[in-house]
C-alpha cells in the first residue's frame, strides 16, 4: 500500500463524506416538507482506491404512495361533495328549530290558513296567511337560487380544477422527461422523483388517477376509469364552463382525451377526485334536490288551484300561488323543471300592490267565474278550510324526485329534508373516514420515506468522525512525505 | 426498518392532528353542553331530519289549533251565554204573558215588554266579537238583524200583510171586529210567512243559514256558531212581534187571547228550541275543550319526540368537554415535551 | 588496465544512476498526469572476463522499464467523457495524421467539430453504430474504426414500429355496446411517423358480444372537433378479439383469436401492436403499452456505459447508441513503446494488437466519469532518488579513487 494510494483513498473518503453531509443537509431541509423522501448516499468501496458515491438512493414505497394517492382522491371527492351539500343544507334547512326549510314554511302557511279559517272575516289573519304564503314562495325561490348558484360554483370550480390538471400535466411532462434522461444517464433524479410524486398527489386531488412506471422510470398516468391522462405527452383535458345556471341547464362534461368523463353521458366516468365530487354535486345531487323543490312548488300551486265555480267547465287556473307560466296550471303528475324558481304569490292578494288579501277566502283571482264566495259572506270559511285540507291531503309526486312518492305537502317537503340531510350525513361520515384513511396512509408513507432528525444528526456525527479520521490520515501522510523530503534535502 | 423508524414529520403531524381533532370535538361538545341540543341537528339526524321537520310542523299545527280553539271556545261561550239569557227572558216573559192573557187590557200591558224583548232579541243576535257577528252564520261581516221599527222593512211588510188580510192597518178602526178564527188564520199563514223564507231573509235577517264550522283538531270539525235564522229565534221573534206589532189593545178579548195563546205556544216552542241550540253549543264547547286538552297532550308527546331527536344530555356533553379538555391538555403537554426531545440539545 | 577500468566502471555507474534519476525526475514530474505509467530503471551488470589473479571491472547497463500494465488509482470526475479503464486494455486513439496509438489517458473533450480528443491531442476511435448497425470488429486490426464524434449532425427521429402491452385488461362486466359512436373504453397511444411527428392513435374497445371485443384504432388527427366520433377517415385497423373464459383460459385471449394488430401509421412505418397478453377479467379497464420510436429532438448529452457503448441522450429522454468504443490490448503491454502524450505504439516486443469490447476476453470495463491517475508513488520515487543519489556519490567516489590512484601512479615517475 503506497502512500499515494493511501492519500487517494483518504481523499475519496473525504469526497464521499462531503456527498454524505450534503445528503444529510438535504434531508434536514426536507424535514417538514410534504412529499420529501429521505435520500441516502450509496457508498461503494473501490478495491485499492477507497470509496466512491455510486448514486443517491431514495426511500420510497410505491404501494404506500399508491394508497396515499387513492386516499387523497377519495377524500377530495367527498370533501367537494360534502362542502356543496353543507352549503345547501345551511341555506335551505339550517337548524330545524329556525324553521327555514320549505317544509317549515309550508307548516307556517298551513297554520296561518288554519287561523284564518277560524275567523275568515279577519283581514289581519288574511294578511298573515299571505305573508306565510310569501314565505313559502321565497323559501322555494331562495332554495332554487342557492341550488343553482351552488351548481354554478361547482362548474367554476370544475373549470379551475381542469386548469390545474392541465398545468400539472404540463409540469409532469417536464419532470418526467428530466427523470427519464436522468435515469438513462444515471444521474441523481431523486429530487425530480419527489417532485413528480408531488405532482401526482396534487393531480390526484383533482381527479382520481392510476399510474404505472415503464422502462427508464417513464410514467404513464390514467384516470381511475382508465382514460389516458399522460403517455409520453399530456393528453388534452377540456371543459367548457357554463357561467349561469337555471334549473333546466345541463352543465358541460369534462372531456379527457376525447372521452367525456363526467355527467350523464360519460362513457368512462371518473369516480374520485375533486372533479368527480363537483360533477356529482352539479349533475346529480343538486338536480335531484331541485326536482324535489319543483315538486313541492307544483304541489303548492295545485293545492291552491282555482276551479271554475259556474259549472261552465273553464280550465283550472293558478290561485294564490302562480308562476312564470301562469295562470295556466303546470303539467300535472310530473316534475316541472324550474317551477320552484318562478313560483310566487299572486299580486292580487298583495295589499302593497293594491291587491286584496281576502281573495284567499273568496277566490276569483281569475275572474268572476272562479269566485268561491258567491254570497260575499265575511265568514266564508269553506274555501280556506278546503285549502287547509288540501295541504293536509295526500298527493302523489313524481318518483323521479326521489322523495316520498305520496303524502301531504309537508310530508314530501320533510322527505326532501331527509334526503338532503341523509346525503350530507353519509357523505360527511365517508369524508371523515377517508380523511382518517388518508392520515393513516400518509403517516405510514412518512414513516417509510420521511426524515428523522435524530437519525440524521447521529448519522452526521458518524460522517463527521469519518471526515476527521480521513483528514487526520491526510495530514499524517503529508507529514510522512515531508519527512521524506527533508531526508532528501 | 419500517417498523422501528418514525419520521419527525410523522411525529409532529400526529400530535398536530390529534390536537386539532380534539379541538373540533371540543367545540362541538361545548356547543352541545351549552345549548343542550345537537351541534348540527341536520347532520346528526341524517335521514331522520325530515321526521324532525314534519314533527315540528305538527307541533306548529297543533299549537295553532290550540290557539284557534280558544277563539272558537270564546265564541261559543258568548253565544251560549246569550242563548241562556234569551231563555231566561223568554221564560219570565212567558209568566207575564200568562198573567196578561186573562187580565183586562192585557194587550196594553204585554205590548211594552214584548217590544223591548224583541229589541233585546235583535240586539242579542247582533252581538259581535272581534268584528265578527256571532249569529250571522257565515255572513259575519254584516249585522244579521235589522231592527223592527216604524219604516223598517219587517214592520212595513207585516203591516202590509195585516192590511191585505183585514183591509185595514193594525190598530185601525175595525180591529175589534176581527174574529179569533180570522186572527188565528192570519197568524198561521200570512203572519207566519213573514218569519219564513224568503220574507225572513229579506226583511229581518241578513244572516246565512250556513253556520261557521271550525276545525278543532287535526281530524275534527264542529259548528262553531248559530245562525240568527235558526227557528228558535224566528219563533221567539214571531212571538214578540205578534204581541208588540199588532196593536193588541185594539182587538177584542177573544181575539187577543187567540193571539196570546199562539204567542205562548211560540214562546214555549222557542224556549225548547233555544235549549236545543244551547245543547248544540254546549256539545261543541265540550268537544272544543276536549280537543284542546287532547291537543295539549299531543303537543307534549310530539315535543318529547322532537326533544328525543334533537336534545343531547347536557351532563354527558359537559363530561365530554371535560374529558376532551384533559385530553387536549395532555396532548399539548406531550407536544411541548416531545418537541423539546431532540438530539440537537445534546450535540 | 584495471585502474582505467575502475574509472570507466565508476563512470558507467554514475551514468546508470543518472538514468535512474532521470526516470525519477520524469515520474515525479508526471505524478499527477492522467494515465501516466511509471518508468523505472533496471540495471544489468556487464562483467569482463577476468583471470584468477586479476579483475577487470566491467560496467553496468541500464534498462528502462515501463510499468504500463500496473493500474493507477481512479479519480472521480463529473465529466461524462472522462473515461477510465478498470482492468486491462487501452483506448485506441489516433493523432491528427491518423496514426493509431494506445492510451489509458481517458480525459476526452470534444473539439470544435465534436471529435473527442484527450489532453495530448489524440482522437478517440470507435465503431459507428448510429444507424443501428452492429459494430464490425476486426479482431486483430484497426479497420472500420473512426473518430468518435459527439456533435449532432442530424435531427433524426425514429418511427414507431412496435408496441407491447405491459398490462391490459378489458372489463368483463361491461355492457355490450351498439358500436360507434358508443364505445366501452378508450385509450390513446403516442407513436411517431417517419419524420418524427407524433401521431396519436385513438384506440376504442367495443364489447360486441360476451367475451368478444372489437378494437378499432383511429388517427386522432381525424377526430371530430372536441375529440371522438365521427372520425374524418376510416379506422386504421379493426380487429375482433375473443377471450377464453374456461378454467384453463381464465380470461386470456382465445387460442383462435388474433393476438396483434398490424397497420401502417399514417406517414409512418408498418406498426405491430402485440396484444397477446391482453385479458378480459372482472377488473377495471386498463391499458398500459410501451411503444418504441421517438421524435427528433436536440442532443442533450452523451454518456458511456461500462461496455463502452456511447449513447446520445436527447432532450425528450430517449437515448441512442452512437458508438461502440473498443479496447485494445497486446500480449505484452509493458513492452509497448511510449510516445509523447501518454500514448503507446506497438513495438515488436509488445506483440500484435487485439481489439475487442470492454468486459470481453480479459479486458477491463470502462468506467465513465473517472480518470486513471498516474501510477507513480511519490514515496517510492523519493526513496529511489535518495538511493540513486547515494549510489551516484558512491560511484563518483570510486571514480575519484581511481583518479587519485592514477595520480599517485603518475607521481611515481617524478
Amino acid at each position: 500500500m503506497s502512500l499515494t494510494v493511501a492519500l487517494s483513498s483518504a481523499r475519496s473518503s473525504l469526497m464521499a463524506s462531503g456527498v454524505q453531509s450534503s445528503v444529510i443537509s438535504r434531508n434536514v431541509a426536507g424535514l417538514h416538507q410534504d412529499g420529501y423522501s429521505r435520500k441516502n448516499a450509496l457508498i461503494v468501496s473501490q478495491p485499492g482506491s477507497g470509496v466512491y458515491v455510486s448514486g443517491i438512493q431514495r426511500a420510497a414505497s410505491a404501494g404506500l404512495f399508491n394508497n396515499v394517492v387513492k386516499a387523497v382522491s377519495t377524500s377530495a371527492q367527498q370533501d367537494a361533495l360534502y362542502n356543496g351539500l353543507q352549503k345547501i343544507a345551511a341555506v335551505t334547512i339550517d337548524d330545524p328549530e329556525l324553521d327555514q326549510s320549505a317544509a317549515a314554511q309550508l307548516a307556517k302557511l298551513k297554520s296561518a290558513l288554519q287561523q284564518y279559517a277560524s275567523a275568515p272575516n279577519n283581514v289581519t289573519f288574511a294578511q298573515t296567511a299571505v305573508t306565510a304564503a310569501k314565505g313559502v314562495a321565497t323559501a322555494l325561490n331562495d332554495a332554487t337560487n342557492t341550488v343553482q348558484m351552488t351548481r354554478a360554483d361547482a362548474d367554476a370550480e370544475m373549470a379551475t380544477s381542469v386548469n390545474n390538471i392541465n398545468q400539472l400535466l404540463a409540469q409532469f411532462e417536464t419532470v418526467n422527461t428530466a427523470i427519464i434522461k436522468g435515469t438513462i444517464s444515471g444521474s441523481d433524479v431523486t429530487d425530480y422523483l419527489d417532485t413528480r410524486d408531488n405532482i401526482l398527489s396534487k393531480l390526484s386531488q383533482e381527479v382520481g388517477i392510476t399510474f404505472a412506471t415503464r422502462a427508464n422510470n417513464d410514467m404513464v398516468v390514467y384516470t381511475d376509469s382508465g382514460v389516458t391522462l399522460f403517455e409520453r405527452t399530456a393528453r388534452s383535458v377540456t371543459f367548457d364552463p357554463t357561467h349561469s345556471y337555471t334549473a333546466g341547464t345541463t352543465g358541460n362534461a369534462v372531456v379527457i382525451d376525447g372521452v367525456p368523463v363526467t355527467g350523464a353521458n360519460a362513457i368512462m366516468p371518473i369516480s374520485s377526485g375533486k372533479l368527480a365530487g363537483l360533477a356529482t354535486l352539479r349533475d346529480d345531487k343538486m338536480v335531484t334536490y331541485q326536482n324535489q323543490l319543483d315538486e313541492i312548488a307544483r304541489g303548492v300551486i295545485e293545492v291552491f288551484v282555482e276551479k271554475d265555480q259556474t259549472g261552465a267547465g273553464g280550465p283550472d287556473q293558478t290561485g294564490l300561488f302562480t308562476y312564470a307560466g301562469g295562470p295556466g296550471m303546470p303539467t300535472t303528475g310530473a316534475i316541472n323543471v324550474g317551477l320552484a324558481g318562478t313560483i310566487k304569490v299572486t299580486d292580487l292578494v298583495d295589499q302593497a300592490l293594491g291587491g286584496n288579501p281576502s281573495l284567499v277566502r273568496d277566490g276569483g283571482m281569475n275572474g268572476a267565474s272562479y269566485v268561491y264566495n258567491a254570497g260575499g259572506e265575511a265568514g266564508f270559511f269553506a274555501r280556506i278550510q278546503g285549502l287547509v285540507d288540501g295541504m293536509a291531503a295526500s298527493r302523489t309526486y313524481d318518483p323521479a324526485a326521489l322523495g316520498k312518492p305520496s303524502g301531504s305537502l309537508v310530508d314530501f317537503a320533510g322527505s326532501s329534508v331527509s334526503w338532503l340531510e341523509s346525503q350530507r350525513k353519509s357523505v360527511g361520515d365517508e369524508a371523515t373516514y377517508s380523511q382518517t384513511l388518508l392520515e393513516r396512509s400518509a403517516d405510514a408513507l412518512s414513516n417509510v420515506n420521511g426524515v428523522n432528525m435524530d437519525d440524521e444528526m447521529s448519522f452526521m456525527l458518524q460522517v463527521e468522525r469519518t471526515f476527521s479520521a480521513s483528514s487526520k490520515l491526510i495530514s499524517t501522510i503529508d507529514d510522512m512525505l515531508k519527512q521524506l523530503l527533508m531526508a532528501v534535502g | 426498518m419500517a417498523t422501528n423508524f418514525i419520521s419527525s414529520n410523522s411525529i409532529s403531524t400526529t400530535l398536530r392532528i390529534s390536537a386539532s381533532k380534539s379541538q373540533v370535538a371540543m367545540s362541538k361538545a361545548i356547543k352541545e353542553a351549552t345549548t343542550g341540543r345537537l351541534a348540527d341537528v341536520g347532520e346528526g339526524l341524517g335521514a331522520l331530519a325530515g321526521r324532525d321537520v314534519t314533527l315540528r310542523a305538527e307541533l306548529l299545527d297543533m299549537g295553532k289549533l290550540v290557539d284557534t280553539n280558544a277563539l272558537v271556545g270564546a265564541r261559543l261561550d258568548v253565544a251560549q251565554e246569550r242563548i241562556s239569557q234569551l231563555i231566561d227572558t223568554a221564560q219570565s216573559f212567558q209568566k207575564d204573558l200568562l198573567a196578561a192573557r186573562n187580565s183586562a187590557n192585557g194587550g196594553g200591558i204585554i205590548a211594552q215588554p214584548a217590544a223591548s224583548n224583541l229589541q233585546s232579541l235583535l240586539t242579542t243576535l247582533n252581538v259581535a266579537m272581534d268584528g265578527q257577528y256571532l249569529f250571522g252564520g257565515i255572513n259575519t261581516g254584516q249585522e244579521p238583524m235589522t231592527s223592527y221599527e216604524a219604516g223598517s222593512p219587517s214592520k212595513t211588510a207585516i203591516d202590509a200583510a195585516f192590511t191585505a188580510t183585514f183591509g185595514f192597518a193594525p190598530g185601525a178602526v175595525g180591529s175589534e171586529s176581527i174574529t179569533p178564527a180570522a186572527m188565528e188564520n192570519f197568524l198561521n199563514n200570512a203572519f207566519a210567512a213573514e218569519f219564513d223564507d224568503p220574507a225572513w231573509g229579506t226583511n229581518w235577517s241578513s244572516a246565512s243559514d250556513q253556520v261557521m264550522r271550525s276545525r278543532i283538531s287535526t281530524t275534527q270539525t264542529v259548528d262553531s256558531s248559530v245562525s240568527a235564522n235558526d227557528k228558535a229565534f224566528r219563533k221567539l221573534a214571531m212571538a214578540y212581534t205578534m204581541l208588540s206589532g199588532l196593536d193588541l189593545q185594539s182587538l177584542n178579548q177573544g181575539t187577543f187571547q187567540a193571539v196570546t195563546d199562539k204567542a205562548l205556544l211560540m214562546v214555549a216552542d222557542s224556549i225548547s228550541d233555544l235549549a236545543s241550540v244551547g245543547a248544540r253549543l254546549g256539545t261543541a264547547q265540550e268537544q272544543t275543550t276536549n280537543a284542546t286538552s287532547r291537543l295539549k297532550v299531543q303537543v307534549d308527546i310530539v315535543n318529547r319526540q322532537v326533544n328525543a331527536m334533537e336534545i343531547v344530555d347536557p351532563e354527558e356533553a359537559s363530561v365530554r368537554v371535560t374529558s376532551l379538555k384533559n385530553q387536549l391538555e395532555m396532548s399539548h403537554a406531550l407536544t411541548a415535551q416531545i418537541q423539546r426531545l431532540s438530539i440537537l440539545n445534546y450535540l | 588496465m584495471s585502474l582505467y577500468g575502475v574509472m570507466r566502471t565508476g563512470g558507467s555507474g554514475m551514468n546508470a544512476q543518472s538514468n535512474k534519476l532521470a526516470t525519477v525526475a520524469d515520474n515525479i514530474a508526471n505524478v499527477n498526469t492522467t494515465g501516466y505509467k511509471r518508468a523505472s530503471t533496471e540495471f544489468s551488470s556487464l562483467i569482463l572476463r577476468s583471470g584468477t589473479g586479476n579483475y577487470n571491472s566491467g560496467s553496468v547497463e541500464t534498462q528502462v522499464r515501463y510499468a504500463i500494465s500496473d493500474p493507477g488509482t481512479l479519480n472521480y470526475t463529473t465529466s461524462a467523457t472522462d473515461l477510465a479503464i478498470q482492468g486491462n486494455g487501452f483506448f485506441i486513439v489516433s493523432d491528427s495524421g491518423g496514426t493509431p496509438y494506445l492510451t489509458r489517458a481517458g480525459s476526452f473533450v470534444p473539439d470544435g467539430q465534436g471529435n473527442l480528443y484527450n489532453t495530448a491531442g489524440y482522437y478517440l476511435m470507435g465503431y459507428n453504430i448510429k444507424n443501428g448497425a452492429a459494430p464490425d470488429v476486426v479482431a486483430n486490426g484497426l479497420g472500420n474504426l473512426e473518430v468518435v464524434n459527439i456533435a449532432q449532425q442530424t435531427l433524426l427521429g425514429n418511427p414507431t414500429t412496435t408496441a407491447k402491452l405491459d398490462g391490459a385488461n378489458l372489463d368483463s362486466n361491461a355492457a355490450i355496446t351498439a358500436g360507434p359512436p358508443a364505445y366501452t373504453s378508450k385509450t390513446s397511444l403516442i407513436t411517431y411517423d417517419n419524420i418524427g411527428n407524433p401521431v396519436k392513435l385513438d384506440m376504442y374497445m367495443f364489447k360486441t358480444a360476451a367475451n368478444t371485443w372489437d378494437v378499432e384504432i383511429y388517427n386522432n388527427a381525424d377526430a371530430a372537433a372536441g375529440g371522438g366520433f365521427p372520425y374524418g377517415g376510416p379506422a386504421l385497423s379493426t380487429q375482433t378479439f375473443t377471450f377464453d373464459v374456461s378454467a384453463t383460459g381464465k380470461g386470456r385471449l382465445d387460442a383462435a383469436s388474433p393476438t396483434s394488430m398490424a397497420f401502417t401509421i399514417p406517414g409512418g412505418s408498418p406498426f405491430t401492436l402485440d396484444m397477446s397478453n391482453m385479458t378480459q377479467v372482472a377488473a377495471d379497464f386498463q391499458f398500459k403499452a410501451t411503444t418504441n420510436g421517438n421524435a427528433p429532438s436536440a442532443l442533450d448529452r452523451v454518456e458511456v456505459s461500462s461496455d463502452g457503448t456511447m449513447y446520445s441522450i436527447f432532450d425528450d429522454g430517449t437515448r441512442l447508441a452512437t458508438y461502440k468504443i473498443p479496447l485494445a490490448t497486446v500480449p505484452s503491454p509493458d513492452n509497448l513503446s511510449p510516445e509523447v502524450g501518454n500514448v503507446y505504439s506497438i513495438s515488436i516486443n509488445s506483440g500484435n494488437i487485439q481489439v475487442d469490447f470492454a468486459g470481453n476476453s480479459g479486458l477491463g470495463t470502462i468506467k465513465p466519469e473517472a480518470l486513471e491517475a498516474s501510477n507513480v508513488d511519490l514515496a517510492n520515487e523519493l526513496t529511489a532518488m535518495i538511493e540513486s543519489q547515494r549510489s551516484y556519490t558512491a560511484n563518483s567516489k570510486v571514480f575519484q579513487t581511481g583518479a587519485d590512484l592514477l595520480d599517485v601512479l603518475v607521481n611515481l615517475k617524478r
